[in-house]
């Protein structure tokens, strides 16, 4: 039911329907993980074809909203979430459909995200890190223009002597595998269902 | 054969002297011809002509895309418009804050609308106020005689989507509220078409409607068909009817909509790379001119054989009749200028 909820993106009945399964009995783990299993399956239908942005972020925002409820229920610790993550589309570029698809994909798949937004500048991906030593960071870019940033950000961590604690990710409609391999990226994926399988993959390495 | 009347008998689907070429010199590229930054580029309507120009020019090609969203700059603009070291942002008329960035062409920093209740307040731009339509003028003026002068207009999809109320929001008020949704391109169709009129009114030979934001990438062809060719339609009908032709563009695949943007009104189809020139002739040929697809990617980077196979290619596939040699989308900010030659000439020598 839940699982259904969040394939259909049925956002005005979600709350509804968590709080019945939680006062049915259903662990909140549970009920997490039938979230995450819906969220998989928009996924793949994304993948298909047979969901566009529209549907993809509906289910992602019903993700959010059931989420907001489970959240006080769920006594993670820092060191029980996969990882930290902080993402944002590079300075000079203002599209974040993508970049926030991803980050609700990931938070959907048990990760830690903080979502810094678009058009971010270099200084503040630094300063963020310090503050929050994320596992992976995240960098966006749709537009071929803004792409040179991307280099830019990693060589920056370099400088700061940051790089070595994380892990970069790339992705948007404008870098490639090649590009993400030439600026000494971690990984690239194309979509965000890509993006959570690259941040398990990456993440299992690193232990 | 001048270039005007080349580019004039392609996009009546006959065949020319040789086939147009008209690649989309963008902020990015034209400042950089020019030798100045993006923002001043496009603050400056006088600046913003001299590039156009320059690079037609310098390249040799049958057109000058008039790609300025909003048009000219107006002086309330350039008065409310604030700077950083490295770009500004100016307030449109409509609402939406746009930024021109050091690289890059202008993106809206800021959407208009909230909420839907705003929409009642919105009022049709005065597209008479002083430098609005300046550059076009002054286009017409300097090498209207001889180039074939195409202005841009944005589609109500993606100007409702990306400008008024950002793409997110936008994305989820299709499926939680399209009455609203409607309403907002109704508005939006009506800014096209008196836009539209306007530059028809001044002279334009030709109207350009981009439409990225309605891409097969990003919604689906049924939604596509509910919202965003209806308003396609209803400008192309409108401009048709007071004597203009329109070029649409999307961005990425459009294969599986080509019918119904060839039933739009639209003279001539601009297609983006993804899109197989041979099968488009095949389905929409007999209705449209087709305009494109050159890679920009290859424009970017690829070699001097890479271009001159691309241009040789489209041309094979799209033949010598109603059609036109463009790059798929407008041009990366670092194109070398060499590349851009090399297009031209390719399509000189395999257009004959």
């Amino acid at each position: 039911m839940i699982k259904e909820a969040i394939i259909n993106g049925d956002i005005d009945n979600i709350e509804g329907i968590v709080k019945g399964a939680l006062d049915s009995g259903t662990a909140p783990d549970d009920v997490l993980g039938e979230m995450i299993a819906g969220m998989e399956i928009v996924g793949e239908k994304f993948e298909k074809k047979e969901y566009y942005v529209p549907e993809t972020l509906l289910s992602a925002h019903t993700m959010q909203k059931g989420l907001d409820l489970l959240r006080p229920l769920l006594p993670y610790k820092k060191s029980d979430k996969r990882g930290l993550i902080i993402i944002g589309t590079v300075e000079g570029d203002v599209h974040d459909i993508g970049k926030n698809l991803v980050a609700m994909f990931e938070e959907g798949a048990g990760f830690e995200v903080h979502n810094l937004g678009r058009d971010v500048a270099t200084s503040e991906f630094v300063a963020k890190a310090r503050e929050l030593r994320p596992d992976i960071v995240g960098l966006s870019a749709m537009m071929s223009t803004s792409m040179e940033k991307m280099g830019e950000v990693i060589e920056e961590f370099k400088k700061e002597g940051l790089r070595e604690n994380v892990l970069f990710i790339i992705g948007g409609a404008a870098p490639t595998e090649e590009f993400a391999r030439e600026i000494g990226a971690d990984g690239y994926a194309e979509d965000a269902a890509k993006a959570v399988r690259l941040c398990e993959k990456l993440m299992s390495e690193r232990r | 054969m001048n270039s005007k009347k080349r580019f004039s008998i392609a996009m009546d689907m006959d065949t020319p002297d040789g086939i147009p070429v008209a690649p989309m010199v963008n902020v990015p590229h034209a400042s950089r011809v020019l030798g100045v930054k993006p923002w001043e580029y496009v603050t400056d309507n006088k600046l913003y002509v001299k590039g156009q120009i320059m690079a037609q020019q310098k390249y040799g090609y049958d057109w000058i895309f008039n790609h300025q969203p909003i048009q000219g700059i107006t002086a309330d603009e350039k008065k409310a418009m604030t700077r950083d070291k490295d770009y500004v942002i100016i307030p449109t008329e409509l609402g939406p804050k746009i930024k021109i960035p050091l690289l890059g062409g202008p993106a809206v920093k800021e959407p208009a609308l909230k909420d839907y209740s705003q929409l009642d307040e919105l009022a049709m731009p005065d597209l008479d106020k002083p430098g609005r339509m300046e550059p076009l003028e002054e286009l017409l003026k300097q090498t209207g005689e001889s180039v074939y002068i195409c202005s841009k207009i944005q589609a109500p999809f993606h100007y409702a989507a990306e400008w008024m109320r950002g793409m997110s929001d936008f994305m989820l008020d299709m499926l939680m509220r399209p009455a609203d949704v409607h309403r907002l391109l109704d508005f939006m169709a009506d800014v096209a078409i008196e836009t539209g009129k306007k530059q028809i009114d001044i002279g334009t030979h030709g109207i350009m409607m981009e439409d990225p934001s309605a891409a097969s990438q990003v919604i689906s062809p049924e939604h596509y068909r509910e919202f965003a060719y209806p308003y396609e339609k209803k400008v192309c009908r409108a401009l048709n009817k007071y004597g203009g032709d329109v070029i649409i563009h999307i961005c990425g695949d459009t294969t599986k909509i080509l019918e119904d943007l060839a039933k739009t009104g639209a003279k001539c189809l601009s297609v983006d790379e993804h899109v197989n020139l041979a099968d488009a002739m095949e389905r929409v040929g007999n209705k449209v001119s087709l305009f494109g697809n050159v890679s920009v990617g290859t424009l970017f980077e690829g070699s001097e054989k890479q271009i001159k196979d691309n241009v040789k290619n489209c041309i094979d596939d799209a033949g010598h009749k109603g059609y036109i040699v463009s790059s798929s989308c407008g041009l990366h900010s670092g194109t070398p200028f060499e590349n851009i030659h090399r297009m031209v000439k390719a399509a000189r020598e395999f257009g004959i």
